[in-house]
């Protein structure tokens, strides 16, 4: 199980189609959603998905950040994904977290960003000899830190600063470790990711039908545009399939089911109603 | 299972029966194909019926000039109705079968098929 944060100062939808995606499987996690809001309501969110929400106020990110990494660290915290976040990242947290910091764009997009963080991620610690292990994790960065961290203190809250002014976001990206978003050098396949994803999620779901083949009957033998419709439809149903949207699929396998069936009847019509005419001309 | 597969088989044999007994091309009530009546244009199914027909009665030329492309992809069309069956046993040669480039060639098959057979 690999466990990730997700910080955010939005109303968590990408967080919650992490959550909905990976935390059913065992090989990813969303462990931890750090808020910096009181309000953002994520709290409320995922009271029942047993996902632990945590608010830092605003002004501990800059005072204290050595409260957040070891929050993260305590819990073996492997990649931290950043939703819309109001925060500076502090330097504390982004050098303990080098190269494992990943910027999600859209709920949509997020599952990939992560399973692609994921594989870089993999990708650097099986080039260097030494690959950390990852229960010594939370003791380096302990050590580095030179902090004496206990759990039971770190799950309290740290309490509201009164009087402070959040900081304002736009140097967010600025303090982001480099090489995440430029992701030079050899980049994995598409197909890889796809994989991943798949494998990940623990997709052991089959792919809804795609009634490809009956759409495709349906266009020979019945109606040629309802059968095209559905086999625009069938495409969906892989093509959704694939990117771990399957409920999407689902949805276009049952369109796809109804356009054959608009094509068979229109078929069926069209020889009764031609048959009487047939007869007499 | 079972019962969907006699069904499946009857149907088939059925309308084997129905092509191999009349002809598409002297009967009256045969199903016309209304693209072809509206536009006077070949759609991509456009003689599958003749095709059947001078199959069955084993003329493989004649059912070649009804409609080559309906012949050919017989054999594909049954593996495609076995796969479907075999969705939920065999997800990995499903998903591949079904992946954007089977997809893709499909399309510019059949929409290659119209064109030609129209133009040609």
């Amino acid at each position: 199980m690999r466990k990730i944060a997700v910080f955010t100062s939005s109303a968590g939808d990408s967080a919650d189609r992490l959550v909905s995606l990976f935390n059913e499987g065992n090989r990813l996690r969303v462990d931890l959603i750090v808020t910096d809001r009181e309000d953002s309501g994520v709290a409320e969110r995922f009271a029942g998905k047993e996902v632990d929400v945590e608010f830092i106020a605003p002004g501990r990110w800059q005072e204290a950040p050595e409260e957040v990494v070891a929050l993260l660290s305590a819990r073996g915290i492997e990649l931290i994904a950043v939703e819309e976040f109001g925060e500076v990242i502090p330097d504390v947290v982004a050098h303990a977290f080098e190269g494992r910091i990943v910027n999600l764009t859209d709920a949509e997009e997020a599952p990939r960003e992560v399973v692609a963080a994921f594989a870089r991620i993999d990708g650097e610690t099986a080039e260097k000899p030494v690959a950390p292990e990852p229960k010594n994790v939370d003791e380096e960065w302990a050590e580095t830190l030179h902090l004496n961290y206990d759990e039971s203190r770190l799950r309290q809250t740290p309490p509201p600063v009164p009087g402070q002014e959040p900081p304002t976001p736009p140097h967010q990206e600025q303090q982001q470790p480099q090489g995440l978003n430029t992701g030079q050098g050899q980049r994995p396949q598409p197909n890889f990711f796809q994989q991943e994803l798949r494998r990940a999620m623990q997709c052991d779901k089959p792919m809804p039908s795609t009634y490809m083949v009956w759409a495709i009957i349906m266009t020979i033998l019945c109606c040629t545009v309802p059968g095209i419709v559905a086999i625009i439809y069938s495409a969906q149903v892989s093509a959704k399939y694939n990117i771990g949207d399957y409920e999407g699929a689902e949805k276009a396998s049952r369109n796809a089911q109804i356009w054959i069936i608009v094509s068979f009847v229109l078929g069926v019509l069209n020889t009764t109603l031609y048959l009487p005419i047939a007869l007499i001309g | 299972m079972t019962r969907t597969r006699v069904i499946f088989f009857s149907l088939l044999a059925a309308l084997a029966v129905f092509y191999f007994v009349f002809d598409p091309l002297t009967t009256r009530f045969m199903p016309q194909c209304l693209f072809h009546r509206l536009t006077g244009w070949e759609c991509v199914g456009c003689g599958s019926q003749r095709m059947l027909h001078a199959l069955l009665h084993g003329d493989l030329r004649g059912a070649w000039e009804a409609n080559a492309l309906a012949l050919v992809s017989l054999p594909f069309i049954a593996f495609l109705i076995w796969l479907e069956t075999q969705r939920t046993r065999r997800m990995r040669l499903y998903s591949r079968v079904y992946s954007l480039p089977m997809i893709i060639a499909v399309v510019v098959i059949l929409v290659g098929w119209f064109i030609l057979r129209n133009l040609l």
